[in-house]
């Protein structure tokens, strides 16, 4: 049976990074609405939420807001692939991995730091940060 | 002393930290330089992982 799923992990928090990742991993074809108050899921799961992404596919990626962060609810089922890390077959892992590896490269460039991105094993991506203050 | 920091990110949105370069090179040590440097990026984000000589239930592993 098809159902929603949360990524109770996964906390978005900076929701201009994630609209512009959104648009880079996409090629423009999904976008994020922060007006959004439903997304499209399977038929009779529940629809609410505080944003979305909207997808060029049948499904959407709901945001719920818990304490000021956006937690991923989304059905795989019928969603398009386009966030998916074809590594681990995780249906949004390229999506949340982006999202962690350019907010930790941006913030280790405030901080005077350089990162280098090593590709590893089942679609994990390891930043080295260097401080060489 | 240069310092180097290793964030294995994973596409679940889990994210396990090494450190290397820290006085005492212990878990704490890896714990102090996640917060400073990463709390924000990565803070609210389970670490989970094998930890060489410390706390395991800290989930942070260090070299």
């Amino acid at each position: 049976m098809s159902h929603n799923i949360t990524l109770s992990g996964v906390k978005f928090n900076d929701m201009n990074l994630l609209g512009n990742i959104v648009q880079q991993l996409s090629n423009g074809s999904a976008m994020l609405d922060m007006q959004a108050k439903n997304f499209r899921t399977y038929a009779g799961q529940p629809t609410g939420c505080d944003a979305a992404i909207k997808m060029a596919g049948r499904h959407d990626i709901g945001l719920k807001n818990e304490n000021g962060a956006y937690v991923p609810v989304f059905d795989p089922y019928d969603m398009a692939d386009t966030f998916m890390c074809k590594d681990s077959r995780q249906p949004i892992g390229a999506l949340t991995r982006e999202y962690t590896l350019q907010q930790a490269e941006y913030e280790a460039a405030q901080n005077g730091m350089t990162t280098n991105r090593i590709p590893g094993k089942n679609g994990v991506v390891t930043l080295e940060v260097l401080d060489n203050s | 002393m240069s310092k180097r920091v290793l964030l294995h990110v994973n596409p679940n949105g889990q994210t396990n930290v090494e450190a290397e370069g820290y006085e005492g090179g212990t878990c704490l040590d890896a714990t102090k330089v996640f917060e400073d440097m990463f709390a924000k990026t990565v803070g609210q984000r389970e670490m989970v992982g094998e930890c060489a000589g410390g706390n395991p239930d800290m989930g942070e592993r260090v070299r």
